[in-house]
């Protein structure tokens, strides 16, 4: 393979041997064959026989190798001097941040630190980093699901008792309604598209709702363009209909919910025109969606950061999950509630605990009896209380001087989170900021030291999908230059910071035991099992267990297995357009490029087709403001200024605005108000205004 | 002889067959997904027709109907003189910008040599592509709604099918 | 000793002038003798074959508005006769003229301009006039089929793309659509 990352899986020989690999992108998890010669990623090849995405590859999937031997891997650990960096061996970068953390320890607290873990490293990786974070003596750890799946996992807990997928992917087939909000697969998880192109063709019914004319859209029999931020609403206004229809599923409501008669009184009060009036869709479009849904043989309900990214994103979901249950379309093929997780493991690093809230195994760290099992399992006499701070949160802090520490591991909030400008300022404030990263990213460019390393080809571990399939990823090649295994790294800080004993670890491989035991759900997730084609499914509670793929079979995860209904009041997003942000911006994704883009922005064949930050703006508001295709434009919000180039798109609808974050800028116009209990920030809500930039 | 067959209902823009090509081909993607309205995608790449124009138009001979029906540009004879990229009605042909030869779908010959598929087909997330005999391939197209034809000059060549698409709820 | 060089001297004046007495008689070329270019400009399409195939960059093809400029540059040549061999339509052939020498470069130059056929949609160039229109007799006759049926000979790739459907459905017979 050239530096330029050109290579013809064509290129066969005997010395190439092709190892079963794991997509390193997003959720879906698909599997592919990775050509290794001579200690580099020389090729690409389907593996045809994978259960999740029989052998296809996104576009992304397709790059994947292009960043491996990319010219820009850090490959030294270095340390901040001046304006730049210089570089230093690895025992003085970790005796000096081991010293640093010990002092600010001492003077401030344990909870003067923060962690974030990365929902792009190993299970094993994200355990250890939130193992090391509560022994160092703080719940300060989160994970960039807080931006993304907060939400769903704190609805869907409180509702169901399980925050996870219901079903797999490939299940959608056996749908025959399809209700798609806030999610836009076919440029997000575009696998699922296979899914759903099947029930399509069996007949199956495709109802969207999204501001946005999505490629999801074009295939939609039924499309609900509501305001973003509207979704409660529009998600009553359905229910109503149901009730008032009799749609509702009496004998799945008796047997298997409660809280039925406080949620039917509380949509008794919902007034359809007053729906009609705050989402901007017809009654007759609500109506005929709710019909649909209720009457399907079976439907599904999928979902992603449409539904989650708001102050009322918890709301959203429960939302969601009164509709299913009122529906009775849950527990069974092609009936389910379908979160879209978006990293390669997110759910694996919130399975792991790696989470502010909850430890390994969603145990709160609040429950006192079963922390103090987990600490008993740690060697260590108890360990921290109380919630620590969200992601969000730790940049506030960092701002206001409470938060003096943070070590980033694989992320990159830079570019990621909500308010950046802010967030800079809070990270230009921390006494220490560590970055442990395979790229120079935005955030490493802040970092007193960072750190080299190894990204997926060049660590054992296993990967949670989105479906709760847990895979494992053999490591293929060596790491370039200095750099290690994340979980390397982790366990010589934890040594380095007194936890000798705890951070013995030799290879990834005897933590994944560590987690069999400590995991109940992932008991039987056993590195032989992990390690088969497809892997396994959690709950898998014993060696053996054949994993589960579909939950709430015969009762759901809450204490009395119970699906619990509650009925939600519609409130507005925080953020409302004025005179002087007439505009609402709402973010997302692009089908070419991945999240922060510290990946497909090093990749020729992605970069090429995706060049630059833009704003899909109306042709009404582009007319009323003289703007044309492809002209220059400054975004602004009250947060602040993005340059970037114009699309004018009926696509996006009038006084609406669309910008993918994958590029610098459209985070620094977010609003970062936040979902009080999921603490997820509104990305998808901000008033904005556009004007054109001279030529 | 085996055609591709393109189920146009089913393609969600997403561009994997365009970077899989690529990869597969030095750089350059023989397969250009093309909006032939807002809210249709097509992959536009050579239908291997029956009548060929681009044969024709060739004064070196360089473009040969193989016997398995692919027609196949030889590149070591192409004088770049442009004519085939003019006379293909679908403009699946373009001279790379680099040696400014003529280049186009070749149903991955290097990968059908050792019993490989071709690429697109194996990596479109959304299952739009299939490969196999003329008369197996128009049995299954037409067993799916929309409208099915052979999207080629010519009786033979790349199999479609067209979505009858209204644009409801909005 | 002396012997060999007398036998030496004989066989010498026995050849006789073995030189020409060029320029005060002519010097013919031996057969395929690779001179000049020689340019038929008559049917040079301008699709600039030879410009790719020259290795020492002699031909230049530029698109101007309306037209594509072709500069013969033939004050570089190397004779390789790459040219020739490239053209489709036989308009250049090697002469075997070599008595090329000149204090103006210009005598060894040539540009000739070919009017241009852009996209109807799009304004890009699609080509010259007369590879299209030679082209279009050409198809008509080897494929059976009118020169005004390939309207697409006029369109430029990315406008063809774009109208690929279009352009199937009307080549299909109607009964084709199911």
């Amino acid at each position: 393979m050239t530096a330029s990352g050109r290579s013809t899986a064509s290129m066969s020989g005997p010395m190439i041997e092709w190892v079963r690999s794991i997509c390193p992108f997003c959720g879906v998890g698909c599997g592919f064959l990775a050509g290794v010669e001579r200690n580099r990623l020389v090729g690409l090849e389907y593996l045809t026989d994978h259960p999740v995405c029989e052998g296809a590859l996104c576009p992304k999937g397709n790059a994947a190798l292009e960043t491996v031997h990319h010219a820009d891997r850090l490959l030294h650990p270095l340390v901040r001097k001046g304006d730049g960096f210089e570089r230093i061996s690895w025992d003085e970068a970790l005796e000096g941040i081991a010293a640093r953390l010990l002092d600010i320890q001492r003077d401030h607290g344990a909870d003067a630190v923060g962690f974030l873990a990365s929902a792009k490293c190993t299970n094993e990786e994200n355990y250890l980093l939130q193992k090391w974070a509560r022994l160092f003596g703080t719940n300060n750890i989160d994970h960039c699901a807080r931006l993304c799946h907060a939400s769903t996992v704190a609805g869907l807990a409180r509702t169901l008792g399980a925050g996870a997928m219901t079903n797999p992917m490939s299940d959608v087939a056996h749908s025959d309604c399809i209700f798609v909000i806030g999610s836009n697969f076919t440029e997000c998880h575009p696998l699922a598209s296979r899914w759903v192109g099947d029930a399509l063709e069996r007949g199956a019914f495709l109802v969207v709702a999204d501001p946005r004319v999505t490629p999801v859209v074009w295939q939609a029999d039924l499309h609900l363009r509501h305001r973003p931020g509207s979704d409660v609403a529009l998600l009553n206004g359905m229910m109503k209909v149901i009730l008032q229809e009799g749609l509702h599923n009496e004998g799945f409501i008796a047997a298997r919910t409660s809280g039925f008669d406080v949620l039917r009184q509380s949509l008794a009060a919902v007034d359809l025109a007053a729906v009609e009036e705050i989402t901007g869709v017809p009654v007759a479009a609500i109506q005929e969606a709710a019909r649909r849904y209720a009457r399907a043989k079976a439907s599904v309900i999928m979902w992603s950061m449409g539904i989650t990214q708001h102050t009322t994103g918890v709301d959203n979901v429960i939302s969601l999950a009164n509709l299913a249950l009122l529906a009775g379309h849950v527990g069974r093929p092609g009936a389910g509630l379908m979160p879209l997780r978006g990293q390669s493991n997110v759910q694996g690093a919130c399975d792991m605990g790696a989470l502010s809230n909850f430890l390994t195994g969603y145990v709160p760290v609040t429950d006192a009896e079963r922390r103090a099992r987990i600490a008993a399992q740690w060697g260590t006499p108890e360990l921290p209380a109380a919630v620590g701070l969200t992601v969000v949160e730790m940049m506030h802090a960092a701002g206001t001087g409470a938060l003096r520490a943070l070590y980033v591991m694989g992320e990159n909030p830079m570019i990621t989170d909500p308010n950046v400008d802010h967030v800079r300022e809070g990270l230009r404030n921390l006494d220490l900021l560590v970055v442990q990263d395979i790229f120079l990213t935005e955030t490493a460019e802040l970092a007193d030291y960072v750190l080299p390393a190894a990204l997926w080809a060049e660590k054992a571990g296993s990967y949670t999908n989105t479906e709760r399939r847990v895979q494992w990823q053999p490591r293929l090649i060596p790491p370039p230059g200095e750099a290690l295994p994340d979980w390397q790294i982790i366990a010589s800080m934890g040594r380095l910071t007194g936890w000798a004993d705890q951070f013995d670890v030799p290879s990834p491989e005897p933590v994944l035991a560590e987690i069999n035991a400590v995991s109940p759900a992932y008991r039987g997730v056993t590195q032989e099992r992990t390690q088969a084609l497809g892997g396994v499914t959690w709950p898998c509670p014993e060696e053996g267990h054949p994993g589960t793929p579909i939950l709430h079979e015969t009762r759901f995860a809450t204490a009395d297995g119970l699906g619990h209904l509650e009925p939600i009041a519609y409130r507005p997003p925080a953020e409302q357009p004025d005179d002087r942000y007439p505009l609402v911006l709402t973010t997302g994704r692009t089908v070419l490029h991945y999240n922060s883009g510290s990946m497909t922005r090093r990749s020729k064949a992605l970069l090429t087709r995706e060049r630059s930050l833009f704003v899909e703006i109306s042709p009404a508001d582009a007319a009323q403001r003289g703007l044309e295709d492809g002209q220059q434009v400054r975004v602004s919000t009250r947060r602040g200024d993005a340059d970037c180039l114009a699309r004018v798109t009926s696509a996006t609808a009038a006084g609406v605005v669309f910008m993918p974050f994958h590029f610098a800028g459209a985070n620094v116009l977010t609003n970062d108000a936040l979902d009080p209990t999921a603490k997820i920030p509104e990305y998808k809500v901000a008033a904005c205004q556009i004007e054109g930039l001279p030529r | 002889m085996n055609v591709l067959y393109l189920n146009l209902t089913r393609c969600i823009y997403c561009r994997a067959c365009e970077v899989a090509c690529e990869r597969e081909h030095d750089g350059i993607s023989r397969v250009a997904v093309t909006l032939v309205d807002p809210r249709q995608p097509v992959p536009v790449s050579c239908r291997h027709c029956e009548k060929h124009p681009c044969l024709e138009a060739c004064p070196e001979t360089a473009i040969e109907a193989a016997p398995g029906g692919a027609i196949i540009i030889h590149t070591r004879k192409c004088i770049s003189c442009g004519l085939c990229v003019i006379a293909c009605p679908f403009g699946a042909i373009e001279l790379d910008a680099g040696g400014k030869i003529a280049e186009k779908c070749d149903l991955c010959e290097h990968r059908q040599r050792d019993g490989r598929l071709p690429a697109c087909l194996l990596t479109c997330p959304a299952r739009c592509i299939e490969y196999g005999p003329l008369d197996d391939i128009l049995a299954v197209a037409r067993t799916k709604p929309g409208a099915t034809f052979v999207a080629a000059m010519g009786e033979t060549g790349t199999v479609v099918t067209l979505p009858d698409r209204s644009v409801p709820g909005v | 000793m002396i012997t060999s060089k007398l036998k030496e001297a004989l066989i010498c004046f026995r050849a006789g002038r073995v030189t020409l007495r060029y320029p005060f008689e002519p010097s013919v070329p031996p057969e395929g003798f690779r001179g000049q270019p020689q340019l038929d400009i008559t049917k040079c399409l301008g699709c600039g074959a030879c410009s790719m195939a020259c290795p020492t960059r002699c031909i230049e093809v530029t698109n101007e508005a309306e037209q594509r400029r072709m500069e013969y540059c033939f004050d570089r040549c190397s004779y390789c006769g790459e040219c020739a061999e490239a053209c489709p339509e036989g308009g250049i052939t090697m002469s075997s003229e070599f008595e090329l020498a000149t204090d103006s470069v210009t005598d060894l130059r040539t540009v000739a301009y070919l009017d241009l056929v852009r996209c109807e949609s799009c304004g890009e160039v699609v080509g010259t006039a007369r590879e299209i229109d030679k082209l279009a007799q050409e198809l008509a006759t080897k494929m059976n089929v009118a020169a005004d049926s390939m309207p697409w000979l006029r369109w430029c790739a990315r406008c063809k793309r774009e109208s690929s459907l279009a352009t199937a459905q009307v080549l299909q017979p109607a009964e084709a659509h199911l």
